[in-house]
């Protein structure tokens, strides 16, 4: 049997505030086999952000409550400890952001960034580092990687900087990339690039992906699967023909309506009453 | 509308040391507005002497004790407190003015009035405040309440204009001004009622944190001997003069210290509150 | 534009700056109500002294030739006779400056040794008790008025604990190091001096920390909030998701660019701690140019007011040239973006 790479089982997650208990995340179900690509769409608020950072461990303050599984090569990682912790950033499982200037310190250069993300629990000189550094840059198309390396981030262009980031994700070989929203704060053409970036290094390495985004056409472009997520619920998941044909869920539908046509078919429909979506169950194709 | 229903409140008041700051200032204003009908000696504020009485320490009667020659120091101190509002609330009368003035023009109006306002500004800007305000009274012929006040104000003033002038620069190229400025506005009418409300939360929170810091200025200020004249009960005067008689009469220069200490607590913590509120930067 | 250009454009306008004070005390020192030299002479000086003074002082003159003579005088290390002291106003400066130095250099490494970690470990700890203890400080340091911390310091070592003195900058019974610099603590280790050395040091420490506890507050609350403000920062979460150690975030690539917002504010700070020098050289008796100031003050001496003015500007002007520059260093985009 397939051993799956990421099985998220019953996850639930609520935050305790001043009003009340917020629930975020509920009963959510997904998986990754090695190599996958798969997408996690939803609107703002959906919940999907917050599971990268349940993946990563990044999700530690005091009046967070968690439930369920996050199984990591059959390891439960939901409730893993820091140090543990340490040892998979970075090294099994990476991510990427959407504003990669921001991802990255401004006030050092990217020698060091990359030095650190090198680092990560192995012992490497900042020479070595660089040698490493030059060669992944390299092999992107990068022309000129010691002058970059010797720059600072806001020296660089979104797009060249969006490349950077990526490289970085994938210096170490990860077995899963996640992209929260990859260059959303870019133009569409910058955007093309880095999903297609991402797809050559992630087939050369055999790396699943986790994409998340709110934007159906990357879905289109990008996935395998998909999972649709509303208010912190799965609301359908399927292959990518099977929901672009096929849509079963109304919440899906309507998000799939709202991509511009270029067909000329007019605005869509706007319903002012939307049915709650979440109350409508899950559509498994 | 019941200011305490408002969001602004409820976000106010999620922080108790912003509660306890509004408390404090609160009963510190109070207590000098009514401070003839309160204090159970007003007529020790004038010229009054009580030898019988000297140096006694804190009672029942008294509840500060009395100073070296008799007098209240509970009810001096309240009606200190009368001075150092004053001082407050009229240093920053002058200086706000002034500088959130200039502010708008340098922010405003144009590169040459922006570089010689902004470089009068940093030459005042240039001298630590009670340094400058030192000088100016020294200079003055005789320290008296009046001139600390003018004193103070001018190494105030430049603060504000540099607070409006940063958030001026900022908002200049929003949409809301180029808007204004295409339907003919006047430079005054943009400056004034398009500009100006949006500093309104840095302003407000600023002003009460300078309260505060005024007030600590200005008895630094008297306690060096310029400030109000006896028998005028100045805070800082108080302590300078009580100095000498440490640690015996302790009384005469902590309970003096302890009041500047409180009211300058007071308008941080709501300085403090105002800023989390309006989350700005000052 | 590169760190040179930079440089040269600093001090530029730092000149400028200072001539600009200049005016600004010269002018406040003529254009007040009143005849100087009566002042300075008293009220049973005759018409005649008063006029020789006036004549002496150039007073009678316009006032740009009284700013001419004023600043040319200047330049040559001549800030005219003081009043009070009755000598030449630069030596007055030469003696009681190094003293007032030397406390604010005191105050200012407390305030960086205590001021930063304090905010450092409020930041990283936000919201833990490590958090409160340390803002109730901080805020009680900024609250209180220097001359009152002076007076319970005081208190406090004078009768109750008296492990540091609390006055003067050195005990009379000892023999005082060679002048080489003026500051004790170098002086003092120069000559190989240690019982001396301690002994400045430990006549330093209370007046230092009077001066210095207002600023440690401010020090603290600024770091704590930019250094939180840095934490909530995307390439902090990019740095934990990879992995980098909490340590090396705390100490560099969270600690690098909370302080260059931090360094600007210390800046500032010095020029509270100059004002709040004034009280505690007071209080302690301290032998500075502080307390010359507040003498002259009283005394109403013209040139001792207008040369402790610009003294005091003059060092905080180069103490911010100076904070500028380390911010050039932390922050490379000054220079490199044009």
């Amino acid at each position: 049997m397939y051993n799956k790479l990421l099985k998220i089982e019953d996850l639930e997650l609520s935050f305790k505030m001043y009003e009340g208990i917020s629930y975020v995340l509920k009963k959510i179900n997904l998986d990754l086999n090695k190599g996958e690509k798969v997408a996690l769409v939803g609107e703002s608020g959906s919940g999907k952000s917050v599971t990268t950072k349940l993946i990563l461990g990044l999700l530690n303050q005091k009046n967070v409550t968690k439930k369920g599984k996050i199984l990591f090569n059959d390891r439960n990682i939901l409730n893993l400890s820091q140090n543990e912790f340490k040892k998979i950033r970075g090294n099994n499982i990476t991510i990427i952001f959407q504003d990669p200037i921001a991802a990255l310190n401004p006030v050092f250069k990217i020698k060091d960034q990359f030095y650190e993300v090198n680092l990560n629990d192995k012992k490497m000189s900042k020479k070595d580092s660089f040698i490493r550094a030059c060669e992944a840059l390299n092999k992107v198309s990068i022309r000129d990687p010691e002058r970059i390396l010797e720059s600072y981030p806001f020296q660089l262009s979104g797009g060249l900087a969006q490349r950077v980031v990526i490289t970085m994700a994938m210096i170490n070989k990860p077995e899963l990339l996640l992209a929260d929203e990859p260059s959303t704060a870019l133009d569409v053409k910058i955007q093309n690039q880095a999903l297609d970036l991402m797809d050559d290094l992630t087939r050369e390495t055999n790396t699943a992906v986790l994409l998340i985004t709110h934007n159906m056409g990357v879905v289109r472009k990008f996935a395998e699967k998909v999972y649709v997520i509303y208010r912190g619920v799965i609301v359908e998941e399927g292959t990518k023909k099977q929901l672009f044909k096929n849509p079963g869920h109304p919440y899906t539908k309507a998000l799939l309506e709202s991509i511009p046509k270029l067909s000329g078919d007019g605005l869509p429909t706007h319903d002012n009453n939307p049915p709650d979506y979440a109350l409508i169950p899950k559509y498994v194709h | 509308m019941n200011i305490f229903k408002t969001k602004y409140f409820y976000k106010y008041s999620r922080n108790p040391l912003s509660v306890i700051g509004l408390v404090i200032v609160t009963i510190v204003i109070s207590l000098a507005l009514l401070a003839p009908y309160i204090t159970p000696f007003p007529e020790h504020v004038g010229p009054f002497t009580d030898f019988a009485n000297k140096s006694k320490p804190p009672s029942w009667k008294y509840i500060f004790g009395t100073d070296k020659i008799g007098r209240d120091i509970f009810t001096r101190v309240v009606f200190g407190y009368r001075i150092s509002l004053t001082l407050g609330f009229v240093v920053l009368s002058i200086a706000v003015p002034i500088g959130v003035a200039m502010g708008l023009c340098a922010g405003y109006i144009g590169r040459k009035t922006e570089l010689i306002l902004m470089r009068i500004t940093d030459i005042f800007l240039a001298i630590p405040a009670l340094v400058l305000a030192l000088s100016i009274i020294g200079l003055l012929d005789r320290p008296n309440l009046f001139y600390t006040m003018i004193a103070v104000s001018m190494a105030w003033w430049p603060w504000y204009t540099r607070l409006i002038y940063n958030i001026t620069r900022s908002i200049k190229t929003e949409g809301y001004i180029t808007a204004a400025e295409i339907m003919g506005a006047s430079k005054l009418h943009i400056m004034f009622r398009e500009i100006l409300p949006n500093c309104l939360p840095s302003l407000l929170t600023k002003i009460t944190l300078d309260l505060g810091f005024v007030i600590l200025v200005g008895s630094s200020l008297s306690f060096l001997g310029l400030g109000a004249q006896s028998p005028t009960p100045d805070l800082g005067t108080m302590v300078a003069k009580g100095a000498s008689f440490l640690p015996d009469t302790w009384w005469f220069s902590l309970f003096p210290g302890f009041a500047i200490l409180i009211i300058v607590l007071g308008f941080n913590l709501v300085g403090d509150g105002l800023k989390d509120m309006f989350d700005v930067d000052v | 534009m590169s760190a040179s250009q930079y440089f040269i454009r600093r001090i530029f306008i730092s000149v400028i700056v200072f001539f600009g004070v200049s005016i600004v005390i010269f002018c406040l020192a003529r254009l007040i109500p009143g005849d100087p030299a009566r002042i300075a002479l008293g009220p049973f000086a005759t018409k005649e002294m008063v006029e020789q003074l006036r004549e002496t002082l150039h007073l009678n003159e316009s006032i740009f030739i009284q700013y001419k003579i004023f600043i040319i005088s200047l330049f040559q290390g001549d800030l005219g006779i003081s009043t009070y002291t009755k000598r030449p106003v630069i030596v007055d400066i030469i003696s009681y400056f190094p003293a007032t130095f030397e406390l604010i250099l005191m105050a200012g490494t407390l305030m960086l040794l205590i001021g930063i970690p304090l905010g450092i470990l409020s930041g990283k700890y936000k919201d833990t008790w490590i958090d409160h203890i340390a803002r109730v400080i901080s805020l009680l340091g900024v609250v209180t008025p220097s001359f009152l911390w002076a007076i319970i310091l005081m208190l406090f070592f004078a009768y109750l604990i008296p492990i540091f003195p609390v006055h003067e900058r050195m005990d009379e019974t000892l023999d005082p190091p060679k002048i080489v610099t003026g500051l004790l603590l170098i002086d003092s280790l120069l000559e190989g001096n240690f019982r001396v050395f301690r002994d400045a040091f430990s006549h330093l420490i209370l007046p230092g920390f009077a001066i210095a506890l207002p600023a440690i507050g401010n020090c603290a609350r600024l770091t704590r909030t930019n250094l939180s403000d840095v934490y909530e920062k995307q390439y902090i979460e990019f740095a934990r998701s990879y992995s980098f150690s909490e340590f090396k975030i705390a100490t560099k690539y969270a600690f690098k660019p909370a302080s260059i917002p931090t360094v600007t504010i210390i800046g500032l700070d010095f020029a509270f701690m100059l004002g709040n020098a004034f009280l505690v050289e007071t209080v302690f008796v301290w032998p500075g140019m502080a307390k010359y100031g507040v003498e002259v003050i009283l005394a109403k001496d013209l040139n001792g007011i207008v040369a402790t003015a610009l003294i005091f500007t003059i060092f905080f002007l180069i103490i911010n040239m100076f904070v500028d520059f380390i911010v050039l260093f932390l922050n490379p985009r000054i220079i490199l973006q044009d």
